[in-house]
């Protein structure tokens, strides 16, 4: 065992119960997420999970925790949401080769990536956005720590970026579904 | 009522955050990462020496694999060598033997799907290609795990022995790429670098990728795309 395979198993079971609190269940919510992270560690969704997809993003289990502890709205609103996909789409490419693969490879020694993070925490401060600017502190403080070898694995993952298409896609469809109606 | 209360105010807690707190959060968080964050020297390519047999002279269980053995020369000069018996998929091992005056002598399975899940928190469907390489005393394992099958990617795998590969620790997976368990897969043969560390081939979609830089300690430090110019001679 090892402080980032425990990590990751242990942010899936999370995120399975996060999921499981989207679901409209009124009092019960809070016992169907208990219990859907629990059933994910057991029937071994959890350890698929992270073999797929590795050790999710610490973004993603910011957010999978304040959704589990019922903060409204989510601080995942449409224009963080683009940004996200913007900043993984240039990640996603370079890992692939696609872009020679410096941008993901700077993650390892990641002092440009670092002073580029710098004036985000700074327009973060100014735009009074003290979550996103906390979960990015977590973000950094987790790389710090030791649970990834590359920060871009602490900041994106590709489960945050199927959460963020959903928040971007939802943005234009629900408008478009309601105008149809009317 | 409080009781009520407590919750609601525990939940709203990270909303009524200060900024000015958030903002000396992130301080903290990036001068710990600008800390933290690896500087190796630059990388320099170090003598190797080449270690390869003819198919007839490997372990008789390593000539029928179906991917190549991979083979080392232990401290003590003894050669070791690394092969997956695919067999059915629940017996997929990874298995080592070490060649001494009496020939190929079998160590046993070195890596299995339950030994990588065991030690990963994670599904293996199937294991693949070894590499086995020898650094003074220790014994490197890197092995590929795939979720899905081979044609979908796989995780690198790190294992590592102090005794001639009787006993395994350590094993972890490596960061190799965005993707998780969909990543690239091993190359052919490591490189090793002057300052101990070495270079791990990957490839991607059949074709040869980036190199994986480790220190010494098997951290990845990098991940760059060229081979480095060799170390000057002494």
């Amino acid at each position: 065992m090892n402080l980032s395979a425990a990590y990751g198993l242990l942010a899936h079971g999370l995120l399975f119960g996060a999921l499981a609190a989207l679901l409209p269940l009124g009092r019960f919510r809070n016992r169907v997420a208990l219990a859907a992270t629990t059933l994910s560690l057991l029937t071994g969704m959890a350890p698929i999970m992270l073999a797929v997809f590795g050790p999710p993003s610490v973004t993603l289990l910011a957010l999978g925790v304040l959704q589990l502890a019922g903060l409204q709205p989510s601080p995942l609103t449409r224009w963080p949401a683009l940004a996200l996909l913007g900043t993984a789409a240039g990640v996603f490419a370079a890992g692939a080769g696609w872009l020679g693969g410096e941008l993901y490879a700077a993650g390892y020694q990641p002092w440009p990536l670092l002073a580029a993070l710098l004036p985000v925490g700074l327009a973060l401060y100014w735009k009074r956005q003290a979550l996103w600017l906390l979960i990015l502190a977590i973000d950094l403080l987790a790389y710090a720590g030791g649970l990834f070898a590359n920060l871009w694995s602490a900041l994106v993952d590709p489960l945050l970026v199927v959460l963020a298409v959903a928040v971007a896609v939802r943005g234009w469809v629900l408008p478009f579904i309601a105008s149809r109606r009317r | 009522m409080a009781d009520r209360k407590m919750p609601e105010r525990f939940v709203r807690l990270p909303a009524r955050l200060p900024a000015w707190l958030a903002l000396a959060l992130f301080g903290v968080g990036l001068a710990a990462a600008a800390w933290r964050q690896p500087a190796p020297p630059a990388a320099e390519l170090a003598a190797a020496p080449v270690v390869s047999l003819p198919v007839a002279d490997l372990p008789p269980a390593a000539r029928t694999s179906a991917q190549r053995a991979s083979l080392t020369r232990l401290a003590d000069g003894r050669l070791a060598a690394a092969w997956l018996d695919e067999g059915a998929a629940e017996t997929a091992a990874i298995r080592l033997a070490v060649r001494d005056n009496q020939g190929w002598r079998e160590v046993g399975r070195i890596a299995t799907r339950e030994s990588t899940a065991a030690a990963a928190f994670m599904h293996a469907r199937r294991l693949g290609r070894p590499i086995l390489w020898a650094e003074g005393g220790w014994l490197h394992l890197w092995y590929e795990a795939s979720p899905l099958g081979p044609g979908a990617g796989a995780s690198i795998m790190h294992s590592v022995s102090t005794d001639g590969g009787r006993s395994w620790q350590r094993t972890r997976r490596l960061e190799s790429g965005p993707f998780g368990g969909l990543g690239s897969r091993l190359g052919d043969i490591p490189r090793p670098l002057a300052d101990g560390g070495v270079l791990l081939p990957l490839e991607e979609d059949g074709r040869e990728g980036p190199w994986l830089r480790l220190a010494a300690t098997g951290h990845v430090v990098g991940q760059p795309r060229q081979l480095p110019s060799a170390a000057p001679a002494p």
